[in-house]
């Protein structure tokens, strides 16, 4: 008989009395979310890797206050954003112009796990989205249609989160009606 | 291409791979990060009381001739620099406490580090 999985909630209360088992699962099931947004925001390996670890040593720190009912991804991803906020903000900081907002080349780990030219499209479509409108598909990706979760991570009313998300899916429809466009006619 | 085509597209996208040591990473630096045997603000407490006591040995043991003479040096002595009057030599040895209570939050005052490995 298959034992049915802990909660969030169950798996919160039991790290905040001292499991470490309990928060290794609780790692183990937003790990790779986390560092999606963290990567698809920062697009740079070494610094996703660094705002993921500090998004989750800065929620173990603060699990205690964590409020049971909420959404644990939705606490943890907004710490996340935060953190990657304020690599952006530092980059910006030490270049005296932006830095070019595209993949790092070196990235790989994804290339391996693009299925399809259509992902790839779909990927370098949204790649190449302005960051406010790429970290709302981001978002939209990871957590559905639950616009009020990605309007508390991003601290924006839903409205314009909405209003994101129509843009950017617009954006993308061009980009990729384009390459579609390209590819019919070489 | 369609709003749902694109919706059912973008759902359909792996999320990226997180590197192999990532975990181990964060385990490592939460739930496995080696406690201190002392908080921080004990380890200045100590310091602190440290270089009080070094203080007060040496202005017991300073050239004064009776042990009473000694005491009444030292009291008041600490009503000065309670007072705000701190001599030279407080500030010398305040200094040295200080550094040997940098010295002491740097020394290695932790249990053995569990071993970490990736699940």
């Amino acid at each position: 008989m298959e034992v049915p999985a802990r909660t969030d909630d169950a798996l919160i209360a039991a790290a905040v009395a001292g499991s470490a088992e309990a928060f290794g699962t609780l790692v183990e099931r937003y790990e790779r979310a986390v560092y999606h947004l963290a990567y698809r925001t920062l697009h740079d390996v070494e610094e996703a890797k660094d705002a993921t670890q500090e998004a989750f040593m800065k929620g173990y720190r603060a699990l205690h206050t964590f409020r049971p009912g909420a959404k644990f991804s939705t606490w943890i991803f907004t710490i996340v954003y935060h953190a990657c906020c304020d690599r952006l903000a530092r980059r910006k900081r030490w270049s005296d112009a932006e830095l070019p907002d595209r993949a790092d080349p070196s990235a790989g780990p994804e290339a391996l796990a693009e299925a399809s030219d259509d992902a790839r499209r779909l990927r370098a479509a949204i790649d190449a989205l302005p960051e406010k409108y790429r970290t709302v598909i981001t978002l939209f990706h990871l957590q559905g249609k639950q616009y009020d979760e990605i309007a508390t991570v991003l601290d924006l009313p839903m409205g314009t989160v909405k209003t994101h998300l129509f843009r950017a899916k617009e954006l993308l429809r061009k980009a990729l009606g384009d390459s579609i466009a390209e590819r019919g006619h070489p | 291409m369609t709003d749902d085509e694109l919706e059912r597209a973008l759902f359909a996208l792996p999320l990226e791979e997180p590197p192999a040591d990532l975990r181990s990473r964060i385990l490592g630096a939460t739930v496995y990060r080696p406690r201190l045997i002392f908080r921080t603000a004990e380890i200045w407490g100590l310091g602190t009381a440290l270089a009080i006591m070094v203080w007060l040995s040496w202005y017991v043991t300073s050239g004064l001739p009776t042990l009473g003479g000694k005491f009444g040096f030292v009291f008041t002595s600490l009503i000065a620099v309670v007072g705000g009057n701190i001599p030279a030599s407080a500030w010398l040895w305040l200094a040295l406490g200080v550094s040997s209570t940098i010295w002491i939050s740097q020394v290695s005052l932790m249990p053995a580090r569990a071993r970490i490995t990736d699940h």
